[in-house]
């Protein structure tokens, strides 16, 4: 591989075409992460940033620890080699929860931080390089390494002819312009491409909610969307209504909703975009219901008939497409490859995977409850990363 | 059209009567174009109930301009289509399309002369165009500055192009029109970018002079493409003063999604609304109006769109509502701001493709 040292800039660690694995779940790489939780923790930099602190926290090692237990049953299994991680370009600190899977894996890392500036992949880069200073983690700094690089390079092609696994962040366009430059033959690949989520929701059980309890849940509900602009892979674009209670449990839902969405920044541009995407659906689409307007906070927009697949009623900014079905079954043909989470208030998650499972369609990794919808872990848009970053050396 | 648009004075009703005549042609605009547009009838067939359509005392829905970029809107059929205009758009984006008939393109027309009418008086006078003939070589299909170019000329005469192909100023061409027409008042007319790139940096760079104190300058598009080189209202009109001698300058705001009624600046530098428009400014987060003064998005009536659903129309504009009925110029009606393009926001979200239209 001919790559120059000014074709990329190294942020932390050090450039190993040629790392060694680790065990997964290794305990140096517990304490490392441990003690890079604390550092940025104790940072007034990262206090600042919400994102930066729950990462920090998640590497801590009472999380850590937990996580690996389900693992450490004799078995096995350390990294598949060189991971080479492509981050996204909108998250800031994905790199960093990316590069912690695959030191967690056992692999050795070379990860593409975003090509726009963030604050946050700074400080946690700062702090990754001070713990891998420390010579306790000397093999840590000697095998893993953090950088960027023009996309538009040769430097993609490179790691992409070398390394054991290759993932890849950001969605469909991305992947299919990575993609472009070929892998050795056993090379494997984690891919996080574009996806769907919906939420799920029970008339009866909000019908029989206190306010104070529905607010709670509803400020978990912004959590899943208006943080992230419902723009996020697992932020829910469309409510399934569940036809079991009396009908005027949404509009309390959606009243509420509009006072708790009063805290979100609704910029113009943001205002117009999502105006303009109202009258789109509502000027071309002749199967709507009602179409509600709570200002401009939340628009619902009530469907008929979904098409073939759920996947393309796409709200923004707080533009919410709804069903109402009295049995969620009707529904499950409808939920594509694409669908990622379902997140759900009043329903049983188990009895839901079970009819997901029996129908045996191809879509749906998560099941989660509001206000978890952007928790990430390892097992995370249907993988269980650890496993697919790893490998099983396998005793007859 | 009726009475009050042959008979009044352009700036001649006080708010309260012209809103009431306005309101009257406004909803039946609504009602003609719901029957004409399917696209348009869907729309305030749904939202016939949401608040903010229904807080002028009349039932008053609003279009996004950004709309005539992803569709084909009209209320006639396509055959009597005589003219389709353009917005102008930087390299892949989409363009807006109006689609204009005899009656609307000529009411436009019309009210474009009564309304400069209003400013430079009646007769036509000799006007040099800072653009380059170029602009108008298809004759089916205008841009905005070839729109603008159109309907302007109906007002003046002698039309002259003091830019050549290349966009190069043609001196000799503009000293020939200054020896015939130069010592009288002339209109001078282009887009204001156009003006200060390619006629006063080009004329600055080269030590270029002409004397163009008799001119009475007309120019709009506004001032987004000179705000990196921090150049607004006052500085455009102080230099151009200050290199060509120009002393009257009329500013006008105006889309190509809304054209004729336009609103052009007075002699006290504030932007006019004339009797066959109106400017409404609007809260982003609940679209109701907002207290004059207040900064919000522009909506723009207009009594003229007849042959495409332009009568009612939210912008991407932020502006403030500066007067009623009380300009130091006498013309009566709304005086307004324009304070430029929404920002564009970060936008969240875990694609790569986020932000990309």
């Amino acid at each position: 591989m001919q790559l120059a040292e000014n074709d990329y800039t190294l942020q932390c660690g050090q450039f190993n075409p040629k790392p060694r694995c680790f065990p997964i779940f290794d305990p140096l790489i517990i304490d490392f992460l441990d003690e890079v939780s604390r550092s940025i923790r104790s940072d007034l930099r990262a206090k600042a940033h919400t994102d930066v602190m729950s990462f920090a926290f998640w590497c801590r090692n009472a999380n850590l620890t937990n996580l690996s237990k389900s693992y450490l049953d004799g078995r096995k299994s350390l990294g598949k080699g060189l991971a080479f991680h492509i981050a996204p370009s909108n998250v800031p600190v994905n790199f960093a929860y990316t590069f912690v899977f695959g030191l967690l894996s056992g692999c050795g890392n070379i990860v593409k931080i975003p090509s726009k500036h963030f604050d946050q992949v700074q400080i946690i880069c700062d702090h990754f390089e001070k713990i891998m200073a420390l010579e306790t983690y000397h093999e840590i700094r000697n095998n893993n390494a953090v950088i960027s690089f023009n996309p538009n390079s040769q430097v993609t092609g490179a790691l992409s002819s070398i390394c054991d696994l290759r993932v890849i962040w950001g969605g469909d366009q991305t992947i299919n312009e990575v993609r472009k430059h070929p892998l050795k033959a056993r090379t494997t690949e984690l891919l996080f491409a574009d996806r769907y989520s919906f939420a799920v929701v029970s008339e009866a059980f909000v019908s029989k909610l206190s306010d104070d309890s529905l607010r709670q849940y509803l400020n978990g509900f912004y959590n899943d969307t208006y943080l992230a602009d419902q723009n996020a892979c697992s932020s829910p674009q469309m409510i399934i209504w569940l036809a079991d209670g009396p009908t005027d449990a949404k509009h309390r839902f959606w009243r509420m909703m509009s006072e708790v969405v009063l805290k979100y920044d609704l910029a113009p541009i943001k205002a117009v975009d999502k105006f303009v995407a109202l009258c789109t659906e509502v000027g071309t689409n002749t199967d709507l219901g009602d179409v509600t307007c709570y200002g401009n906070e939340v628009y619902t927009v009530e469907l008929k008939r979904i098409q073939e697949s759920m996947s393309c009623y796409r709200g923004k900014f707080g533009m919410f497409y709804e069903y109402r079905t009295s049995d969620f079954n009707e529904l499950i043909p409808l939920l594509d490859e694409k669908v990622q989470t379902i997140t759900y208030l009043g329903i049983d998650p188990e009895h839901l995977a079970n009819e997901l499972i029996v129908s045996g369609i191809t879509g749906v990794d998560r099941l989660v409850p509001f206000g978890r919808g952007l928790e990430i872990g390892l097992i995370w848009d249907g993988y269980d990363i650890v496993s697919t970053m790893s490998r099983r050396i396998n005793i007859l | 059209m009726n009475d009050i648009f042959s008979t009044a004075e352009p700036y001649g009703l006080i708010q309260n009567e012209k809103r009431k005549w306005l309101n009257q042609e406004l909803v039946a605009l609504t009602e003609h174009h719901r029957d004409q547009c399917e696209f348009f009838s869907h729309l305030v067939d749904k939202l016939a109930d949401v608040g903010y359509f229904n807080d002028q005392g009349i039932f008053l829905p609003f279009l996004p301009v950004r709309l005539f970029k992803t569709f084909d809107l009209m209320s006639v059929q396509p055959e009597a289509v005589v003219k389709t205009m353009t917005s102008s758009g930087t390299s892949g984006q989409q363009v807006s399309k109006i689609y204009l008939d005899k009656e609307t393109s000529m009411a436009q027309t019309k009210t474009l002369v009564r309304i400069m009418g209003d400013f430079i008086g009646n007769k036509r006078l000799p006007m040099l165009i800072i653009d380059s003939a170029d602009v108008l070589k298809d004759r089916k299909k205008f841009s905005a500055r070839g729109s603008g170019i159109l309907g302007f000329s109906m007002i003046g005469a002698k039309h002259t192009y003091a830019l050549s192909s290349d966009m190069v100023v043609n001196v000799e061409a503009i000293e020939n029109f200054l020896d015939q027409y130069g010592s009288e008042p002339f209109m001078l007319f282009g887009f204001t970018a156009v003006i200060w790139e390619y006629l006063y940096q080009y004329c600055k760079k080269n030590n270029l002079k002409f004397d163009l104190s008799n001119a009475v300058l007309i120019h709009g598009g506004g001032f987004k493409k000179l705000l990196d080189q921090a150049i607004n209202n006052d500085l455009f009109k102080e230099k151009l003063h200050e290199h060509f001698g120009i002393k009257r300058v009329h500013n006008y705001y105006g889309m190509v999604e809304q054209t004729g009624s336009i609103f052009v600046e007075c002699e006290a530098g504030r932007l006019h609304t004339s009797i066959y428009s109106d400017i409404i400014i609007r809260d982003q987060r609940t679209f109701s109006e907002v207290k004059d003064g207040e900064v919000g998005l522009v909506h723009l009536v207009s009594v003229l769109p007849k042959s495409y659903p332009g009568h009612s129309l939210l912008s991407e504009d932020l502006g403030e509502i500066t007067g009623v009925d009380d300009c130091p110029c006498g013309r009566l009606g709304k005086t307004f701001k324009i304070h430029g393009r929404v920002k564009q926001a970060e936008i969240r979200g875990c694609s790569d493709a986020v932000g990309r239209k």
